[in-house]
C-alpha cells in the first residue's frame, strides 16, 4: 500500500514538473512565433512596397513628352508615365498620412502612404514609420524640397527613397518589447528623365 | 499509469510536432520573401546587363550580335531591331523562376568630332610645315575612295590659323596644293587635342614602340577602326610601316612615324604635333583620303613627305563621315526605356 503511495506522489510530483516545464517551453514557443511572425509580415511588407516602389518609379516619365515630374516634396511625389506601356500616360501620386489614419494599430508612429493613380487613390497600410524622398540633379547636388516650379523639376535626375517598416504589434522578447524593424533605401535613376546617354 | 505516461508522451509529441512545423512554416515564408527579392534583383541586373552587353557588341562591329548568354547563374535574351540610328532592344534576364523584361529605345549619337575645314588643317601656330617630294595636296572633295570628285564641297588644300603661317605653307607647297582656294586661314578648326586621349584609349591598333611593321591592315570601310601611332618626341625614335598598308577610321601620329609601301588610308589622320613626320613613301600610290588635322601644340613641326610621283592627300568629305561614326566613338540617347 505504501508502495502504490509512493508512486502515485512521485508520479504527481514528475507530472507536475513536466507540466510547469512544458507550460514554460509553450511560451517560450509562442513568444518566439509571434516575434516570428512579425518579422515575417514586417520583412515580406517591406519587399512587397520596395518593389512596388522600383515598380513605379522606374518608369518616371515613360512616354510622356512634356514635364515628367510635377510635384516633388520629401514625402509626396507627384509625376507622368505610361505604366503599362500601352501609350497611355498615367498620373501618379505617392504622399503619405499621419499617424491618426492608422489608429487600429498599437504602433503609434506607423502611418498609411496614399498611391494615386490617375485620381484613384488607394490607401495602403505598410507600417511605415520613416518614409523619405530625396531627389538629386546630374551632378549629384541633392535638390531642396518642395520642388515646385517646372524648371527646377525637370533637373531632377536620381531620386533616392528612404523607408522604415515596423511591425502594427509590439514585439514580446526576453529583453522586454519592441517593434519588428525594416529599413529599406535605395537611389534610382529614372531612365526617362533628363535626356540621359548610355 | 504506463498507459497514461504513453498517452502523455505522444501527446506532447504532437504539439512539439504542431509546433515545429508552424516555425518552420514561418521561417519559409521568410526565406521565401527574401531569396524572391533577390532573385528579382539579379534577374533585372541580367536585363541590365544585356543591354550593356549588346551595346558593346554593337561598338566592337561584332557579327552577329550575340542573342543571347548565360551570367552569374541566370540567362538573357536579346531581341534587337535597328532602324538608321534608333536602336530598339528588349531584353529578358531569367534567374531561377523570376523574370525580368527590358524595353529599350535608343539613338545612336556621334560625339563631337575634330572636323577639318581642308585637306590639311593646321591648328598649330607657329607651325613648321614642310612639303617634299612629289606629295601633293587637294582640297577638292572626293567620295570615300578617293577615285571621284562629287563635284560639291570643295575646300582648301591646306588652313592655317594665320595669314604668317599660310604665307609659309603656300612657300612651302607651292603648286603641289590645290583647293578652293589652295591654302586658306581658318581659326575655326578644332583642336583635337581633347580627343586625343580617348583616341588612344579606344585604339583598336597600338603602335608605341619603334620598329618596322610590314603588310598591315586597320578596319575596313564598313569597320572603321582606331590606330595610335606613338613613336615619342625623339626624331630619332621611328616606326615604319612597309609593304601594303591600308587603313579606314582614324589615324593618330605622334614622333616620326614613316609610310614606306602602298600606303592608304581613310578617315582622319590626327598629327599630335610635337616633331611631327609624316612621310608617305616612294612606290605605289600612297595616299590619305579624308583629312589632316595638326593639333594645336605650339611649335609644332611636321613634314609632309612624297618620294614617289603619286601621294597625295585628298579632302573627303565620305571619308570623313564613315570616320566619324565609328560605333565605338558613338554614344546611345535613351528615347524611351520601359522595365
Amino acid at each position: 500500500m505504501s508502495s502504490v503511495l509512493i508512486d502515485i506522489v512521485t508520479s504527481a510530483v514528475i507530472f507536475g514538473v513536466l507540466a510547469l516545464t512544458v507550460g514554460r517551453v509553450q511560451t517560450n514557443i509562442n513568444a518566439t512565433m509571434y516575434e516570428n511572425q512579425n518579422d515575417v509580415v514586417t520583412q515580406t511588407n517591406a519587399v512587397e512596397f520596395a518593389r512596388q516602389i522600383e515598380w513605379d518609379f522606374a518608369k518616371i516619365g515613360h512616354h510622356e513628352s512634356g514635364q515628367k515630374v510635377l510635384l516633388a516634396d520629401s514625402t509626396e511625389i507627384r509625376f507622368r508615365a505610361d505604366l503599362d506601356n500601352k501609350l497611355v500616360v498615367n498620373t501618379v501620386q505617392y504622399i503619405i498620412g499621419d499617424t491618426n489614419q492608422c489608429a487600429m494599430t498599437k504602433n503609434r508612429d506607423d502611418f498609411p502612404i496614399f498611391r494615386t493613380e490617375d485620381g484613384k487613390a488607394v490607401k495602403q497600410n505598410w507600417g511605415l514609420t520613416y518614409f523619405k524622398i530625396t531627389y538629386y540633379d546630374n551632378a549629384d547636388k541633392e535638390l531642396s524640397t518642395p520642388i515646385t516650379s517646372a524648371v527646377d523639376l525637370a533637373k531632377i535626375h536620381s531620386i533616392s527613397v528612404a523607408f522604415r517598416l515596423e511591425s502594427a504589434e509590439p514585439v514580446v522578447t526576453m529583453q522586454g518589447a519592441t517593434w519588428a524593424a525594416v529599413t529599406w533605401r535605395k537611389t534610382i535613376i529614372p531612365r526617362n528623365l533628363g535626356n540621359l546617354n548610355y | 499509469m504506463g498507459r497514461t505516461a504513453l498517452i502523455l508522451v505522444a501527446a506532447l509529441g504532437m504539439v512539439f510536432g504542431a509546433i515545429g512545423l508552424s516555425i518552420r512554416g514561418l521561417t519559409n515564408h521568410l526565406v521565401t520573401a527574401q531569396t524572391g527579392y533577390a532573385k528579382y534583383s539579379t534577374a533585372r541586373n541580367l536585363a541590365r546587363m544585356a543591354v550593356h552587353m549588346t551595346l558593346r557588341a554593337y561598338d566592337r562591329n561584332l557579327s552577329p550580335i550575340p542573342t543571347s548568354g548565360s551570367l552569374d547563374g541566370g540567362t538573357y535574351t536579346v531581341a534587337h531591331t535597328e532602324s538608321g540610328d534608333t536602336l530598339w532592344l528588349t531584353t529578358k534576364g531569367i534567374y531561377a523562376d523570376s523574370t525580368y523584361t527590358m524595353n529599350v529605345k535608343l539613338l545612336r549619337t556621334t560625339k563631337p568630332f575634330p572636323g577639318v575645314n581642308a585637306a590639311i588643317g593646321l591648328r598649330a601656330t607657329p607651325v613648321s610645315f614642310s612639303l617634299s617630294g612629289k606629295a601633293s595636296v587637294d582640297g577638292r572633295n572626293y567620295d570615300s575612295t578617293g577615285t571621284n570628285l562629287i563635284g560639291s564641297g570643295d575646300l582648301s588644300g591646306v588652313a592655317t590659323m594665320n595669314e604668317s603661317d599660310s604665307t609659309a605653307v603656300k612657300n612651302a607647297g607651292g603648286t603641289d596644293i590645290t583647293g578652293v582656294p589652295p591654302v586658306n586661314v581658318d581659326t575655326t578648326t578644332i583642336d583635337p587635342s581633347a580627343s586625343l586621349d580617348e583616341y588612344k584609349s579606344n585604339a583598336d591598333y597600338s603602335y608605341s614602340s619603334g620598329g618596322v611593321y610590314n603588310n598591315v591592315s586597320w578596319g575596313s570601310p564598313s569597320a572603321p577602326a582606331i590606330v595610335y601611332c606613338n613613336a615619342g618626341d625623339d626624331t630619332s625614335f621611328s616606326i615604319k610601316f612597309t609593304g601594303n598598308v591600308v587603313g579606314y577610321g582614324i589615324l593618330v601620329v605622334r614622333g616620326n612615324v614613316q609610310f614606306n609601301g602602298n600606303f592608304s588610308f581613310y578617315g582622319l589622320v590626327v598629327v599630335d604635333g610635337f616633331n611631327t613626320t609624316v612621310q608617305v613613301g616612294a612606290s605605289g600610290t600612297p595616299q590619305i583620303v579624308g583629312g589632316v588635322i595638326v593639333a594645336g601644340n605650339a611649335g609644332a613641326s611636321v613634314t609632309l613627305k612624297g618620294t614617289g610621283t603619286t601621294g597625295k592627300v585628298k579632302y573627303s568629305s565620305q571619308a570623313l563621315a564613315k570616320a566619324r561614326n565609328i560605333n565605338k566613338l558613338r554614344y546611345y540617347s535613351i528615347m524611351e526605356w520601359y522595365e
